[in-house]
């Protein structure tokens, strides 16, 4: 496993970045135990001037590099905490209309479509704001506009597996449907799963910044959304305030496609079998 | 004496993207204990619906299938469990019938615990006897089936059917995707599997000089139908049915002195 | 090289190109004759496939010739020379792949395919080369020729379209055709007729055939020569009819007695004879013979000398335990 890992650079340098930015929010508590919203300074300090706030401050005097850590702490647990519930729902939804067909296909798959048309970033807004914005809200939004993809991926997959000899071999052998699905087919559709869910919380990162940037996230915590909300009016004179945590989202995204490319690479037959 | 598998009347067709395909066109026949039936036809001819139906993959439009007596048409999955070990069956192709993440012990244990056979440590004692009958090394169970070639790979795929001490296998053209020598190996193999155990075989293939001196009897399917049974020699020797005729004058027989076409006086031989 | 030697293949050696231990094929040689039809037989992963795609100049990526000669009519093939053998490729040497659908492209018209190989080689109007096409649609039987040349390929049977193909490769009366395992993906009956096909189209062009097949019966029934391969070898070379009645190599027999034939077995006796064991693979490095592990006369030589081919009466075999007294007279 490990071998394979180091021989993908993608795969290497996407789990790298990874690595660091959860490093970021596990040592947020640490490094900067008060609140991130808290005035620790003059205002608009440039990054590097102030010594006390290495990366700055904003327009009431925050540091930024705290904004920044706690703000990966949120970013990570809306986007792998959305995507587990759109995983969940999605597998479940997607194995048994793709193991089953028929009737269970048309009626989960009309469903599907159902939310699929609707567009996501309004359907995330409407459900926060019946809600109330709450961090709970933002998950919940986020996964109930994620799953659609999910869920169509994972019957595409089925509709192929469940026809493959050894899934006959199983029911023959008078195996239960459900230790098939979830057994036998879904440990063969995991590697694309992965693939796809690693962009899916890419995505759910970026949408959670875009809500909180429109002023839908929760007020009670910092997100690198909502400094880029607070920093716009600072556009033209202070645009650090902007840059830093439009950065720090760049390389979370763009570690989350490297480690779903990687995987995609080490799964694909021809190009394993070229390294034989 | 009633027959271990009799089929009456079976139809069964499906919907293609090419509109609805009557595969099956009222097919009867009938397997006895201990013996092997031949199912011959060419590709598209139904054979494989034929397969697929008796083993419950697919439900037939109307007509009978009866183990034992005991009706399968019209039975749910569930209700079908406790048969199922009655009935197992070797696939044709032995890079898509075992499960690519399981190894090769847990392949061939699966049947029993499906079914609760035994205490944990007799399956595993059982899985090894299994190994050794079908002729795989009892070092290669901790294997993935990747690591193995065609030929060993139908050995695993045997062994797993093996399993549930079936009455009756369905061999759906076990052979037809493996070389000359290695097919052998596996005919021969099934043939002293039959001999030691009681096996029947219900044995689907488009290769008359394969079942010529393996099957007890053959059935000829030919567009849905069976065109032609009877004791396999004299099939061979005195074809009635027109199709069976052009089957056996088209295989090209292994010897330079029956020109092409003419594949019956090789027979009739 | 004889006057009527047409192909002449020369200690053929091929690798997989970063693996050199990986040696697919361990030095083959044969001559094709003007007009006859040479089948190399073999199981796979013997090389017989690859061996063709050598003489077309179609190696797949990442294998290399380490040694060898190609001639082709009294010249070395360019097989390198990508340009150069494009002009050999349909127009001299024609080629039937085992999968005619894949080598027929789908979003065209069988017609306008066909019609490309003319126009690729000859230079003359779409007007006459359409002609031509339907003239090559009635030869290779294809039924109602004037309105199936404009039909996609997905709405032609099996058969049909391996006749399109063949249709294809004839299309510019080629010296040599290859024909590669052309009729494994078809019904018994359709290869029965695809096989007339060929002989028919080389009683009447003259084209020499090579025919790649894993199958006796086929070899017994079309070839005039059989060359036998085996794990990057040839194993033995003689005419069909000597190679049926008195096989030399040990692997040649077995092969012949594993194959399913008509009133061969005894009562009592298994089904088929099998020959025991497995193919080496293509980095399993044996000293000497590469069937001596499966081998029943095999002897202490033949795990340390490779066995070079020598000729017993009109038969080349490479095999040590062969001796001159069984060959027939």
């Amino acid at each position: 496993m490990m071998r394979l890992i180091l021989r993908n650079w993608t795969l290497s340098l996407g789990l790298a970045l990874l690595a660091l930015i959860l490093l970021m929010a596990l040592s947020a508590p640490i490094l900067y135990p008060g609140d991130p919203y808290a005035m620790m300074g003059p205002p608009l300090q440039w990054p590097g001037t102030y010594p006390g706030a290495p990366l700055g401050t904003d327009s009431l005097g925050r540091d930024i590099a705290a904004g920044i850590f706690h703000g990966a702490r949120v970013s990570l647990m809306v986007g792998f905490v959305s995507v587990a519930c759109a995983l969940v729902v999605g597998i479940l939804v997607g194995a048994f209309a793709g193991y089953y067909g028929g009737w269970v296909d048309d009626a989960l798959m009309r469903i599907t479509e159902l939310f699929q048309t609707i567009p996501q970033f309004m359907l995330a807004i409407v459900i926060i704001a019946i809600m109330g914005p709450s961090i709970q809200a933002v998950i919940i939004s986020l996964g109930v506009v994620s799953w659609p993809t999910v869920a169509r991926l994972v019957r595409s997959e089925f509709l192929v597996l469940r026809e493959r000899a050894f899934v006959h071999s199983c029911i023959v052998i008078g195996m239960s449907d459900l230790r098939i699905i979830f057994a036998q087919i879904l440990p063969n559709a995991l590697s694309s799963i992965t693939v796809m869910a690693s962009v899916l919380v890419a995505t759910a990162i970026l949408m959670e910044s875009a809500l909180s940037f429109l002023g839908f996230g929760d007020p009670n915590v910092i997100t690198w959304g909502t400094m880029i909300g607070l920093g716009r009016s600072q556009l033209r004179d202070a645009w650090y305030i902007i840059a830093i945590p439009g950065l720090a989202l760049l390389v979370t995204a763009l570690a989350l496609n490297l480690v779903g490319e990687g995987i995609n690479d080490a799964m694909n037959p021809r190009l394993r079998k070229r390294k034989i | 004496m009633t027959a271990l598998l009799s089929i009456r009347e079976l139809h069964c067709s499906f919907d293609t993207t090419r509109g609805k395909v009557h595969a099956v066109r009222g097919v009867s026949l009938e397997v006895n204990a201990g013996e092997t039936l031949a199912l011959v036809g060419e590709s598209g001819c139904g054979k494989t619906t034929l397969a697929r139906c008796i083993l419950g993959l697919q439900r037939p439009d109307s007509g009978h299938i009866l183990l034992d007596g005991q009706e399968m048409v019209g039975l749910s999955r569930r209700a079908m469990r406790p048969f199922r070990p009655d009935v197992q069956c070797v696939f044709q192709d032995p890079f898509s019938s075992l499960n690519p993440r399981k190894r090769i012990s847990a392949l061939i244990r699966e049947p029993l615990d499906v079914h609760g056979v035994g205490t944990p440590e007799e399956r595993k004692r059982r899985v090894l006897d299994l190994m050794e009958r079908v002729g795989l090394r009892p070092d290669w169970a901790e294997r993935f089936p990747h690591e193995f070639s065609g030929g060993q790979r139908q050995r695993i795929g045997i062994a797993r059917a093996l399993a549930l001490n079936p009455r009756l296998i369905i061999c759906d053209e076990p052979v037809s995707a493996l070389d000359v020598s290695v097919q052998a190996q596996i005919v021969n193999l099934l043939y002293t599997l039959q001999r030691d155990l009681g096996l029947s075989y219900l044995f689907i293939t488009h290769d008359l000089t394969l079942v010529e001196n393996f099957a007890d009897r053959v059935a000829m399917m030919y567009q849905g139908q069976i065109v032609e049974s009877g004791p396999a020699q004299e099939v061979w020797r005195n074809p009635q049915h027109e199709f069976t005729r052009t089957l056996i004058d088209a295989i090209p027989i292994p010897d330079p002195d029956v020109p092409m076409g003419s594949g019956r006086k090789a027979f009739a031989g | 090289m004889a006057k009527d030697t047409l192909l002449s293949v020369e200690d053929l050696h091929l690798s997989v190109s970063h693996m050199p231990e990986a040696r697919i094929l361990r030095g083959v040689s044969f001559d094709v004759t003007r007009g006859k039809t040479l089948a190399i037989v073999g199981e796979s992963g013997c090389g017989k496939s690859v061996t063709s795609l050598a003489v077309m100049g179609l190696l797949p990526e990442g294998l290399t010739k380490t040694a060898g000669h190609i001639r082709f009519d009294g010249t070395d093939l360019p097989v390198t020379d990508n340009e150069a053998m494009r002009k050999i490729r349909g127009d001299r040497i024609g080629m039937v792949f085992q999968e005619p659908m894949a080598a027929l492209n789908p979003v065209y018209t069988i017609g306008n395919q066909v019609a490309e190989v003319i126009l690729e080689h000859e230079n003359i109007s779409r007007a006459e080369a359409r002609e031509r096409v339907i003239a090559l649609m009635r030869e290779v039987g294809l039924p109602d020729p004037d309105h199936i040349v404009d039909e996609y390929p997905h709405r032609l049977s099996g058969g049909q379209r391996q006749r399109v193909v063949i249709a294809m490769a004839l299309a510019c009366n080629p010296d040599l055709l290859i024909a590669d395992e052309p009729t494994t993906a078809l019904d018994v009956t359709v290869q029965a007729q695809i096989m007339r096909l060929l002989k028919g189209a080389q009683a009447e062009l003259g084209v020499a055939i090579v025919l790649i097949t894993h199958n006796l019966g086929l070899v017994a029934q079309v070839a005039d020569r059989v060359a036998v391969m085996y794990a990057g070898r040839k194993v033995e070379e003689a005419e069909t009819r000597r190679l049926f009645s008195a096989p030399l190599h040990p692997y040649t027999r077995g092969l012949l007695a594993a194959t399913p034939r008509p009133g061969r077995r005894q009562e009592g006796e298994l089904p088929l004879s099998e020959i025991p064991g497995m193919v080496p693979s293509i980095t399993e490095d044996l000293r000497g013979c590469r069937f001596a592990p499966r081998c029943p006369l095999a002897s202490d030589i033949c795990h340390r000398v490779i066995p070079e081919p020598r000729m017993i009466g009109a038969t080349s075999v490479a095999c040590h335990n062969t001796t001159e007294t069984e060959a027939p007279a």
